[in-house]
C-alpha cells in the first residue's frame, strides 16, 4: 500500500476552460499525492491523446492515464460522447472516469451513470471546497481503490 | 301497466293543453248562448203556431156566427144544424156546437150530441165570465183546442129569446190538437238539429282559428326554445305575422341573436384568454429557464474570480501592501456576495421548476427539521422557540415546507433585538385552510414595507448591519403560492412580527385541482 502511495499517478484532465485547468492543477498541488496531470482542451484531443493519434501520434507525450477527469460541456466532441467511446473500448473501459462538471442536471447525471461513469462531481464555486472535493476524490481513487494494472 | 300509465299521462297532457282549455271554455259559452237563443226561438215559434190556430178557431167561430145568424132570424133552425155539420167536415175540425145557458147542447155538428149536457170546462168558463174562453181538453178521447164564444143577446134576438138574458148561449169550436202538436214537435226537432250543427261548426271554426292563430305559432316557439335550451343558439322562429305572437317571435329571435352574439364573444374572449394563459405560461417557463441557465453559467466565471483572488493572496501576499490586500479582500467579498445571490436565484428557480412531490406529513416533524436547520443561529442568540402542541398533518411538498419554516425562523432570529427573545410557532385551523404562524418579539416591520418584503432581493437594512440577500421571504412566498396558499405579515414596529401562511385542506395537485 505504502509503496503504491508513492507511485506517480497519471491523470488526464479534459477541460476547455483554462481557468478551471489552473484551479484543478492547484487543487492537485494541495493534495499530498504524486501525480502527473495532462490537460487536453476538447473531446477530440482527449481521444487523440488516448489513441495516440494526431499530435500525440508518437505516443511519447501521451502516457496511458490511471484516471480521467472529464468535463461535459466541451467543444467539438462533448464529454458524454467521449465517455461513450471509452466505455465501449475493450481496453480503455477499465480506466476510471470521473465527470467533473458544472452541470447538475438530472439527465446529465443519469446519462453518465448509464454509460458507466465511475464518479460524478459538480464543481464547487468556492476554491477551498473544490480543493476539499479533489482531495477526497484523489484519496479515494489513489489510496483506497485498487486501480487496474496498466 | 306502463302503457296504461302512458295513456293516463297523455290524457292529462291533453286536458292540460291550452287548446283543450280554450275549446272547452268557448264551447261552454257557445252552448249557453246558443241554447238560450234556441229556447227563446222555439218558444216564440210555438206561440206563433198557437196563435195561428187560435186565430183559425176565432175565424171559424165568427164565420159560424155570421152563418147561423140569418137562419136563426128566419127561424130556419134546421139550417143551423146543417151549417154546424158542415163545419165538422172541415179539416181538423172536431167539435162545433151551440149550448144553452144550462150547458145543454142545442145544436151540434155531431147530431147525436144534441140534448146532452156539455162537459167542456171551456164552455163553463165562457158561461161564467160571459167572455171568450179557450183551453185544451179531451173530447171523445182526443185532445182538442177548444174555443168557446158567448152568444150575446141582441135587439134582433129579443123577438124569440126576450131581453132578460145578456148571453143566450155559447158556440164551441174544437180543433184537433194532434196535428198542431206534431207541427210544434217537428219545429223543435228541426231547431235542435240546427242548433247542434251550428254549435259543431262554430266550435270547429274556433278550433281551426285557434290552432292557426295561436297554438301552432306557440308550439313552433316552444320547439325553437327547446332546441335553444339544448345549446343550438342558431335556431330562429319563423315570423309571418304582425300580431302579438308575431311580436313575441321577433323578440324571441332578437333574444336568440343577442344570446348567440354574447356566446360567440364569450367563446372568443375565452379563446383569447386561453391563448394568453398559454403564452404567459410559456413566458414564465422561459423566464424560469433563463434564470436557471444564467445563474448557473454565472458560476463558472465566478469560480475563476474567487479562486484566482485566493491564488494571488496565497502566492503574492508578501508583494502586496495593505491597500492591495484590502482591494483583494473587496474582490473576494463581492464574489462571495455574488455567489450567495446566484445560489438564492438557483434556489428560487428550483422551487418553481421542481417536480411535485406532495405527501401527507406531520407538521410537527416539518417544524422540528426547520428548527434543526436554523439551530446554530437560534442557540447563538439564545432564542426560546415555542411550538404549539397537537399540530395537524398537512398535504405538501415536505422539503419545501421545511424551507418555508426555516426561512421564517431564520428571519425572526436575524432581526431579534430583545433581551428575552421568543419565537412562537402556532396553528389556527379553519374549515378550508390550515393556518400556521411564526411570531417573534423582534424589531417589527414598518407598515409601508410589510408588502415589499416579499419581493425578490428586497432588503430593509444595510448590508453591513444584517447579512443576507433578501431572497428568503420571496422563496417562502413562491413555495406557499405553489401550494395554493397565502402568506402575509402582521407587525408592529418595535414589538415584533407575526408571519402567517395558509395551506388548503384536502389534497390539491399543483394546478389546484382537488384529488
Amino acid at each position: 500500500m505504502k509503496e503504491k502511495k508513492q507511485k506517480e499517478i497519471v491523470i488526464l484532465l479534459v477541460e476547455d476552460n483554462p481557468v478551471d485547468i489552473e484551479i484543478t492543477r492547484r487543487a492537485f498541488e494541495k493534495s499530498n499525492i504524486k501525480y502527473k496531470l495532462c490537460a487536453v482542451r476538447d473531446g477530440e484531443e482527449a481521444l487523440d491523446f488516448l489513441y495516440h493519434k494526431g499530435q500525440y501520434a508518437d505516443g511519447g507525450q501521451a502516457p496511458r492515464p490511471d484516471l480521467i477527469l472529464l468535463d461535459i460541456n466541451l467543444p467539438r466532441i462533448g464529454g458524454i460522447d467521449v465517455l461513450k467511446t471509452l466505455k465501449a473500448d475493450p481496453d480503455l473501459k477499465r480506466i476510471p472516469i470521473t465527470m467533473l462538471t458544472v452541470s447538475d442536471k438530472d439527465e446529465d447525471i443519469i446519462r453518465s451513470f448509464d454509460l458507466g461513469v465511475n464518479s460524478y462531481i459538480t464543481k464547487p464555486v468556492d476554491f477551498n471546497k473544490f480543493v476539499e472535493a479533489m482531495k477526497t476524490h484523489h484519496f479515494y481513487w489513489t489510496v483506497i481503490t485498487e486501480l487496474p494494472p496498466k | 301497466m306502463a302503457n296504461g300509465e302512458r295513456m293516463e299521462r297523455d290524457k292529462l297532457a291533453f286536458l292540460a293543453s291550452l287548446r283543450t282549455k280554450i275549446i272547452l271554455g268557448a264551447g261552454l259559452v257557445l252552448v249557453i248562448v246558443l241554447g238560450v237563443f234556441m229556447y227563446v226561438d222555439v218558444m216564440l215559434r210555438k206561440s206563433i203556431l198557437l196563435e195561428a190556430e187560435e186565430k183559425r178557431a176565432l175565424d171559424v167561430s165568427y164565420t159560424l156566427m155570421k152563418s147561423i145568424e140569418h137562419p136563426m132570424l128566419d127561424g130556419e133552425m134546421d139550417q143551423v144544424q146543417i151549417v154546424l155539420q158542415k163545419v165538422i167536415e172541415l179539416e181538423d175540425m172536431r167539435v162545433a156546437y151551440i149550448s144553452g145557458l144550462s150547458g145543454a147542447i142545442v145544436y151540434g155538428g155531431v147530431p147525436d150530441s144534441r140534448g146532452k149536457v156539455s162537459r167542456s170546462e171551456t164552455v163553463k168558463e165562457a158561461l161564467r165570465t160571459n167572455a171568450l174562453a179557450k183551453g185544451l181538453e179531451i173530447y171523445r178521447g182526443e185532445k182538442i183546442l177548444a174555443h168557446a164564444m158567448p152568444i150575446h143577446n141582441e135587439n134582433h134576438c129579443f123577438k124569440c129569446h126576450g131581453s132578460e138574458e145578456k148571453v143566450l148561449g155559447v158556440l164551441l169550436v174544437g180543433i184537433a190538437w194532434g196535428p198542431i202538436e206534431k207541427n210544434i214537435d217537428a219545429m223543435t226537432t228541426q231547431r235542435s238539429i240546427y242548433f247542434l250543427v251550428c254549435l259543431a261548426l262554430v266550435i270547429g271554426l274556433i278550433a281551426i282559428l285557434l290552432n292557426y292563430l295561436v297554438i301552432a305559432p306557440v308550439r313552433s316557439l316552444t320547439r325553437a326554445t327547446v332546441v335553444m335550451a339544448k345549446g343550438d343558439l342558431s335556431r330562429r322562429v319563423p315570423v309571418k305575422r304582425d300580431d302579438e305572437i308575431g311580436h313575441l317571435g321577433i323578440a324571441f329571435n332578437q333574444m336568440a341573436a343577442n344570446l348567440e352574439k354574447s356566446r360567440e364573444e364569450l367563446l372568443q374572449a375565452q379563446a383569447t384568454l386561453e391563448k394568453s394563459v398559454v403564452q404567459l405560461q410559456k413566458k414564465t417557463q422561459e423566464l424560469e429557464d433563463f434564470t436557471y441557465i444564467v445563474s448557473h453559467d454565472l458560476k463558472e466565471p465566478l469560480r475563476g474570480i474567487t479562486s484566482f483572488a485566493q491564488f494571488v493572496l496565497e502566492d503574492y501576499a508578501d508583494n502586496l501592501d495593505q491597500k492591495g490586500e484590502s482591494y483583494l479582500a473587496t474582490i473576494t467579498n463581492s464574489a462571495e456576495r455574488l455567489k450567495r445571490l446566484i445560489d438564492d436565484l438557483l434556489a428560487l428557480s428550483r422551487v418553481t421548476r421542481a417536480e411535485a412531490s406532495f405527501q401527507t406529513t406531520k407538521a410537527s416533524g416539518i417544524i422540528e427539521e426547520a428548527i434543526e436547520r436554523v439551530k446554530y443561529s437560534i442557540d447563538q442568540k439564545g432564542v426560546e422557540v415555542v411550538v404549539a402542541q397537537d399540530l395537524p398533518s398537512v398535504y405538501c411538498d415536505r422539503g419545501q415546507l421545511i424551507q418555508v419554516f426555516a426561512n421564517l425562523l431564520s428571519n425572526a432570529v436575524k432581526f431579534m433585538d430583545k433581551e428575552n427573545p421568543i419565537i412562537e410557532i402556532g396553528y389556527q385551523g379553519t374549515a378550508d385552510y390550515h393556518q400556521f404562524y411564526v411570531k417573534d418579539n423582534g424589531m417589527g416591520i414598518e407598515r409601508e414595507y410589510q408588502q415589499k418584503i416579499f419581493g425578490m432581493f428586497q432588503r430593509l437594512h444595510r448590508r453591513e448591519d444584517y447579512e443576507g440577500t433578501g431572497a428568503g421571504l420571496h422563496i417562502a412566498q413562491k413555495i406557499i403560492e405553489r401550494h395554493h396558499g397565502k402568506i402575509w405579515v402582521e407587525s408592529e414596529l418595535g414589538l415584533g412580527s407575526t408571519f402567517y401562511f395558509t395551506l388548503p385542506k384536502g389534497q390539491l395537485d399543483m394546478s389546484g385541482v382537488k384529488k
